[in-house]
């Protein structure tokens, strides 16, 4: 019959298994609520707090000590304590510092039994308080209760388990108490706030001296790409992108010196190829004794700044200018090469036609290149502020009439119409400079008519100031090009412009010379009907 | 003719082996016991302490340097309390592993010490390489580079033709020892083999698979983390010339395997430092044979 | 000033001199006192050795210089021997090669 037993034995067990894998259910979803409390829990002592209750649901509580291990020593100091106090502890336990030193090394949750027989019901619950990277401490723990009958594997299980929530918890909480009171002086706080708000599209980075990342914005990791999970207390070698992380190599060492660094300018990449510009400054952290905590990091998205885009057209511009220049002094001077070495080496002496007409070719392109230079030259003493203005008190008749005359010899296939007002008043101008303001005008209307047609200068005066008005009906310009038509350089493109010469710097210098005189230019125009420049000069009383 | 592949039933033969050895009757006890997520630490001590050779083997080992708790374990409920239920298993597995296999066979043509040498190594060296990892499954990587290479010991003690044999063919043709078995035994190997009595000892059914498939994990399998840990650190024990697994040569690491690890390259030489500290530590385990 | 190499660096140890990778990038400034995580660190990123003080026990270890790294023939011999046939293998030459550093250390011991 002895069969008939085990097999009680059997089922008798089987049904305490069963009883209690249904009793660990319940009891997973109470110790995740208790769980909760912890990681809500901000600072040390009511981490453990939490944590304490927890144990309390299992055992009769004694009392606790925290033990945090001090990095310099390695020496494991009393901090917290409920109930009791270390002395306590080590009366009534063999405990000792190597025993603590392995409990953390091994991550181990472990009990000990007491000396002596008479306080038998005691055990000592010893908690290894460590994160990934940092050892923390030990938290022990006094329960009455013959630990040997009680400690079960599930209990064990959520013990690591509330262990771990609770390192955790300790090392956001030590860090939080760094940030609001214990390090950074209060003046910084508000300071490093209002930055903070101020600068909500930038990335703030935060280090102490040994170069670990003490707080990251979101910002920040979104600008260099971070994908460290957990960021905060890594040193920076290990969080930055290696660019990142040289700059800021060389920030540091810029920054204990001097204090701050602005502005420093950087083209960082970001996956995918694209390239933002970033502009990163830094500035020291101090506590109230002055001494040096750390560095802030700033770092701006330059795409959006203004500055930057002016600097970019600006350099955008001076390469235009450089590659149009260069193309419109390569072109004449490589003609003038070619006619003058077809001239000296191909053509016979005695072939005066041929030679008349490529030393008409020579000149013509000589005189391209003077032009050109002559306007370089123009625009620079304009730019830098080196032309005056040589004044004379006249009609600004005799200025149209001989330009009027000047253009109408040089084209055949346009009609110069001149309608001059009656008693105009005498204006203050530079006659050269008008001169050269109008001619550019009168030519350009008839540059961009290609088929001919009629020009129209008209001068009028109103609202005490003399409209000069130049019309034409050639191509006329588009919209968007007459925002930029007096900007250097710019010359429209368009297939039907391409083969009209210019530099793209004449209306840039006669807005410039109509200023000088304090007036205006303004344009109306129509693409492919026609355009109209108004020269606007003040009458002065 | 042996270049014909024998047609041959691994099972039928294991399973015809008499005197095979079989797990105590404990260890399947603490096992069932241990079902229970509320199993006490006296009850799985009781049961421990029922076979006495045993529970002193334990004891003896929780004391040493393997475990290196700077303070005197006097009881099997003290040793379970303070260094968990999965350590305790575990050692009572690698001592009744021992115990059962480690006697002194006059007939046997292995070195067995030399065996037992590269066993221990590959136990410490998965340990090793599962706590960097930070597995939860540390035990169990030491049990399984414990027993990884059974097999061989079953082919020496129980199936000594073949296995003479098989040697004879790593030391003429120079290969690794899988390759000789797999000519006389039909493509299998005492990876086969081990997993076969593994099995039989109803374990888990993931120390069957890390030991099946030791010298090939496959991503297939559930178990493929703690089945390329006991790979590498066997090539690792070999590379480092620790003990002897019954040829000369170091294999090449699956690739598959390596990946699956991850291992920062600038951390080996440490990790070599640390498994060879740790070997050290599992010397104790030679004290264990059997007595 | 003692100068120990990484692995014999401990938790504890006061590190005197800055330490910088090959690049010249500051990894720990002078002043810093070591810890498990620290040493782990250094060591991911290749630091061969630091300059140290120590505050009481290490003191005697202080006068011992790092040795000038030689194995012994034997042991390299049969080390280039065994992994001969596998050293075109990436993985495995990168396992001898850290193989070879970790026995150059323990010889001096």
């Amino acid at each position: 019959m002895s069969n008939n037993k085990e097999f009680e034995q059997e089922i008798e067990f089987l049904k305490r298994t069963n009883k209690g894998l249904r009793y660990s259910l319940e009891e997973m979803s109470l110790f995740q609520h208790m769980a909760k409390g912890i990681s809500a829990a901000k600072d040390e002592s009511s981490i453990i707090g939490e944590f304490i209750s927890i144990i309390k649901t299992y055992w009769d509580y004694k009392g606790f000590v925290c033990y945090d291990l001090d990095f310099k020593t390695l020496d494991f100091v009393p901090s917290y304590s409920g109930v009791i106090d270390s002395d306590f502890i080590y009366n009534n336990f063999d405990v000792n510092p190597s025993i603590l030193t392995w409990i953390l090394n091994e991550k181990q949750i472990s009990t000990l039994p007491a000396k002596s027989s008479e306080n038998s019901k005691l055990s000592l619950l010893l908690i290894p308080l460590a994160t990934v990277t940092k050892l923390l401490g030990v938290l022990s723990v006094v329960i009455e209760a013959d630990a040997d009958d009680l400690l079960t594997m599930q209990t064990l299980e959520i013990l690591n388990l509330a262990a771990g929530y609770v390192s955790t918890s300790m090392e956001n909480s030590i860090l939080y108490g760094d940030i609001c009171n214990k390090n950074i002086h209060l003046e910084h706080m508000r300071a490093f706030t209002s930055d903070i708000l101020e600068s909500l599209n930038n990335g703030i980075i935060t280090f102490n001296m040994e170069r670990e990342i003490t707080h990251i914005n979101q910002n920040a990791v979104a600008m260099f790409g971070i994908t460290e999970v957990n960021p905060v207390n890594q040193s920076y070698l290990d969080v930055l992108p290696p660019a990142i992380a040289e700059l800021t190599h060389l920030l540091f060492e810029q920054t204990v010196k001097d204090g701050f660094v602005i502005d420093y300018q950087i083209d960082f990449e970001l996956s995918g190829g694209i390239v933002l510009p970033y502009g990163v400054s830094t500035s020291l952290l101090r506590d109230e004794s002055n001494k040096l905590l750390g560095m802030t990091l700033v770092a701006r998205d330059m795409t959006a700044s203004k500055e930057l885009e002016r600097l970019r057209s600006l350099d955008r511009l001076k390469d235009d200018f450089v590659s149009t220049v260069s193309h419109e002094l390569r072109s004449p001077l490589a003609t003038m090469k070619a006619y003058i070495d077809t001239l000296m080496n191909r053509v016979e002496a005695d072939d005066i036609e041929t030679r008349d007409m490529f030393l008409k070719t020579i000149e013509t392109e000589a005189n391209r290149l003077a032009t050109l230079v002559e306007n370089m030259l123009d625009i620079a003493s304009i730019e830098s502020g080196k032309i005056s203005l040589e004044l004379q008190y006249m009609h600004v008749n005799e200025i149209i009439e001989s330009v009027a005359k000047l253009c109408q010899v040089q084209t055949v296939k346009h009609k110069i119409i001149i309608d001059i007002a009656d008693n105009l008043p005498k204006i203050n101008l530079d006659k050269d400079r008008m001169t050269q303001v109008m001619h550019n005008i009168v030519n350009n209307a008839i540059k961009y008519s290609p088929d001919g047609g009629d020009i129209t200068i008209q001068v009028k005066e109103m609202k005490s100031a003399i409209y000069i008005s130049v019309e034409d009906n050639g191509l006329g310009i588009k919209e968007d090009d007459l925002k930029q038509l007096f900007n250097k350089f710019f010359r429209v493109d368009s297939m039907k412009t391409s083969n009209i010469g210019g530099t793209g710097l004449g209306l840039a210098i006669v807005k410039k010379l109509v200023e000088l005189h304090g007036g205006k230019i303004n344009i109306t125009s129509e693409y492919e009907k026609g355009s109209i420049f108004t020269v606007i000069l003040p009458v002065q009383s | 003719m042996e270049n014909e592949p024998p047609k041959i039933d691994l099972k039928r033969i294991i399973d015809s082996i008499s005197g095979l050895p079989t797990l105590p009757v404990v260890i399947t006890k603490v096992t069932k016991l241990m079902q229970n997520p509320k199993v006490s630490a006296a009850e799985i001590a009781q049961a421990i302490s029922s076979d006495q050779a045993l529970a002193s083997k334990i004891l003896k080992i929780v004391n040493s340097s393997f475990y290196g708790f700077p303070s005197r374990i006097k009881t099997i409920t003290h040793a379970i309390v303070i260094l968990g239920f999965n350590s305790i298993k575990a050692t009572a597995m690698s001592a009744s592993i021992f115990s059962s296999f480690s006697g002194e066979d006059k007939d046997s043509i292995f070195d067995m010490e030399g065996f037992w040498s590269h066993s221990i190594g590959v136990g410490a060296a998965s340990k090793i390489l599962a706590k960097r990892l930070k597995m939860k499954e540390v035990e169990e990587a030491f049990l399984a580079g414990l027993m990884h290479d059974l097999g061989k010991v079953i082919l020496d003690q129980y199936m000594h033709k073949p296995f003479s044999r098989i040697l004879d063919i790593v030391k003429t043709k120079k290969c690794l020892i899988s390759e000789a078995e797999k000519i006389v035994l039909g493509g299998h190997t005492h990876a086969d083999i081990g997993a076969l009595l593994v099995q039989k000892w109803n374990l888990n059914p993931e120390f069957v698979a890390i030991i099946k498939d030791h010298n090939a994990p496959t991503s297939a399998s559930d178990y493929f983390k703690i089945t390329s840990v006991v790979h590498v650190a066997d090539a690792f024990i070999r590379a480092m010339d620790i003990g002897n697994p019954g040829d000369d040569l170091i294999p090449k690491i699956n690739p598959g395997a390596w990946n699956e690890l991850n291992i920062n390259p600038v951390s080996l030489p440490q990790i070599f430092k640390e498994i060879s500290e740790e070997v050290k530590k599992t010397e104790i385990f030679f004290k264990m044979t059997a007595s | 000033m003692p100068e120990i190499t990484i692995d014999k660096a401990r938790p504890g140890m006061f590190v005197t001199k800055q330490v910088e990778n090959d690049k010249g990038m500051v990894l720990l400034p002078a002043g810093s006192v070591l810890n498990e995580a620290l040493i782990a660190r250094l060591t991911k990123w290749g630091v061969q050795s630091v300059v140290y003080r120590s505050d009481g026990e290490d003191a005697q270890s202080a006068g011992t210089e790092s040795k000038p790294k030689v194995l012994d023939a034997e042991v390299t011999k049969r080390l280039e021997e065994r992994f001969s046939p596998i050293i075109d293998d990436p993985v495995m030459k990168t396992v001898f090669e850290a193989l070879k550093s970790f026995l150059e250390n323990e010889d001096q011991e």
